[in-house]
């Protein structure tokens, strides 16, 4: 019962995010914005119409997807369609194991020391989403060698040198992570984020006075997003480089240009393109929202004294549910408000070629990830030496 | 009975994690059918379950798809042969190039002995001697060494 009940409660979850995906593309599309020029829809290189096609409502692009799909089929003679959808599949489930290994739900009661839902609560968690992401990595490369033309192929090589590229910097990235809180358990991760903190609070109570009165009266939620921001930041490109869209420079247009491998003769494999890319979007949102914004949790909110309240009335399951509902819903929001910022800074950011982001990956990003990790090993080792703790 | 229902997912020390599940048990709401151990850990079954539920989901438009595709007329429904794309009609152009698919072997062949030689190795061998809570130290050990090295070797490239 449990492992159904959560496994709809995922399902749920991510259907949800799927939508949200689409709806946010489709406002990316088509919603004009006069005063705000660079958030304006996508224009084609030549005429300046939309470059969307222009349908305008959600359901009438997916039945036309649909329809497309039920059509009958090509058949181009130097693909392997079992290796292709193997690929596909592949990816697809390596993304949905991973996003099974994000906690989604909490705890039963709410409270830190209780049992955790999870669908797969693994001890090494973190270690395992970087080899899922890799499996993603190689499955998508399998997709590119299953046609034999050149194209293909060279963009199998270079997805592979972008994963290459993007595994080193997402481990050097979650390495912080995993020094901070003491674990690779994406749990404990979460529940070293349950409390608050109060920053510089060494500095403030050595200085009187009614502002700093007030300045302590305010901490901060422990989110790692404020105890280690470097590492949040970093971690939006290491996602980008590792399950983002390959772009490469048209040389007509003089565009970057979206690229896709294996998606110019089959409806099908579109359709699993384009749920590979959003559950890769959802992934990395629902993996943001996890480490870096303590997951369902609401700050300066106690659940476990709710359920203790409310207990001696109405029994202790319906409070618990309460709570479960609420980390649920809580969670749900952080992982929209993440997609809908990512999608708003999509269109707002300029569009590197592949070999730039590499370039600046391993130029720029590796070398602040390697100084960030530094410093949260010596300030871990700080803490421990004379406060008598990690944090 | 499989014999898979008395494995489980889990990793060395996890067992220990999981003692404080009675709360959840004790409601009855949740109760263990084989999904889940006691201790609140998902079964192989469960995740096989899981991982069928997902691609389930994953497939339903396919599936719905290729069932509707069979209820059409037989010529509305035969596949249809295309040309494979190329840039070109020379031979050259048309063959696959062999430079791409050794390059790929190359970087993909590279990576898995560096990761193995570089990484997983010694990381296993002397994380299962010392233990985990050496990260933090060794990590400021080693580097404040490999700046140092990164930059006198950009310093001596520059000369």
């Amino acid at each position: 019962m449990t492992a159904l009940v959560l496994s709809g409660v995922w399902l749920g979850i991510v259907s949800t995010a799927l939508v949200a995906c689409a709806v946010l593309e489709r406002s990316a599309r088509l919603v004009p914005r006069p005063d705000r020029p660079e958030l304006l829809p996508l224009r084609a290189f030549w005429g300046g119409a939309l470059e969307a096609p222009p349908a305008r409502t959600l359901t009438a692009r997916g039945l036309a997807g649909f329809a497309r799909i039920i059509r009958s089929q090509g058949v181009v003679s130097d693909h392997r369609p079992g290796l292709q959808l193997l690929g596909r599949l592949g990816a697809c489930v390596s993304l949905a194991v991973g996003l099974a290994i994000v906690p989604f739900v909490g705890t039963w009661g709410g409270g830190l020391a209780d049992a955790p839902l999870l669908l797969l609560d693994l001890q090494n968690g973190l270690a395992a989403i970087g080899f899922l992401l890799l499996m993603t990595s190689f499955c998508r490369i399998a997709v590119g060698l299953s046609e034999r033309n050149a194209w293909s192929r060279l963009g199998s090589a270079r997805q592979a040198s972008r994963s290459l590229a993007a595994i080193g910097l997402l481990t050097l990235v979650l390495a912080p992570l995993a020094i901070g809180s003491g674990s690779l358990r994406l749990h404990e991760i979460v529940l070293g984020q349950q409390l608050s903190i109060a920053p510089v609070a060494w500095l403030l109570e050595t200085l009187g006075g009614e502002f700093f009165e007030i300045l302590r009266a305010w901490p901060l939620p422990a989110w790692n997003l404020f105890t280690q921001p470097l590492t949040a930041i970093l971690f939006i490109p290491a996602m980008g480089l590792l399950l983002g869209g390959s772009q490469i420079a048209d040389p007509t247009s003089g565009a970057t240009l979206a690229a896709g491998l294996g998606i110019d003769a089959d409806p099908i494999d579109a359709y699993w393109s384009k749920l590979e890319a959003r559950l890769s979007l959802v992934l990395a949102s629902a993996l943001f929202v996890a480490l870096f914004l303590g997951a369902g949790s609401i700050p300066f909110f106690d659940p476990a004294r709710l359920v203790l309240r409310l207990s001696p009335f109405v029994g202790e399951t319906l409070p618990t549910l309460l709570v479960a509902g609420l980390h649920i819903g809580s969670f749900l929001a952080k992982c929209l408000l993440v997609l809908a910022i990512t999608a708003r800074m999509k269109r707002m950011a300029a569009l590197a070629r592949l070999d730039q982001s590499i370039r600046f990956a391993t130029r720029r990003l590796i070398p602040l990830a390697w100084a960030n990790l530094l410093l949260v090993a010596a300030s871990t080792l700080w803490f421990a030496e004379f406060f008598g703790s990690a944090g | 009975m499989s014999g898979l229902e008395a494995s489980t997912v889990s990793f060395p020390g996890t067992e220990t994690m999981h003692s404080d599940a009675a709360p959840m048990l004790s409601t009855g709401l949740m109760a263990s059918d084989g999904l889940m151990t006691p201790d609140g850990l998902m079964t192989s079954d469960g995740l096989m379950l899981f991982i069928g539920l997902a691609v389930a989901a994953a497939s339903l438009v396919p599936l719905l798809a290729a069932g509707l595709r069979r209820g059409l007329p037989t010529g509305r429904c035969a596949p249809q042969p295309l040309e494979p794309v190329c840039f070109g009609t020379s031979q050259k152009v048309r063959r696959s190039p062999r430079h791409a698919i050794l390059q790929h072997r190359g970087l993909i062949g590279t990576f898995f002995m560096a990761l193995v030689a570089l990484w997983l190795l010694p990381a296993v061998a002397s994380l299962r001697a010392l233990g985990g809570a050496v990260i933090p130290a060794a990590l400021a050990f080693v580097l404040p060494t490999l700046l140092v090295t990164i930059h006198a070797r950009r310093r001596s490239t520059r000369q």
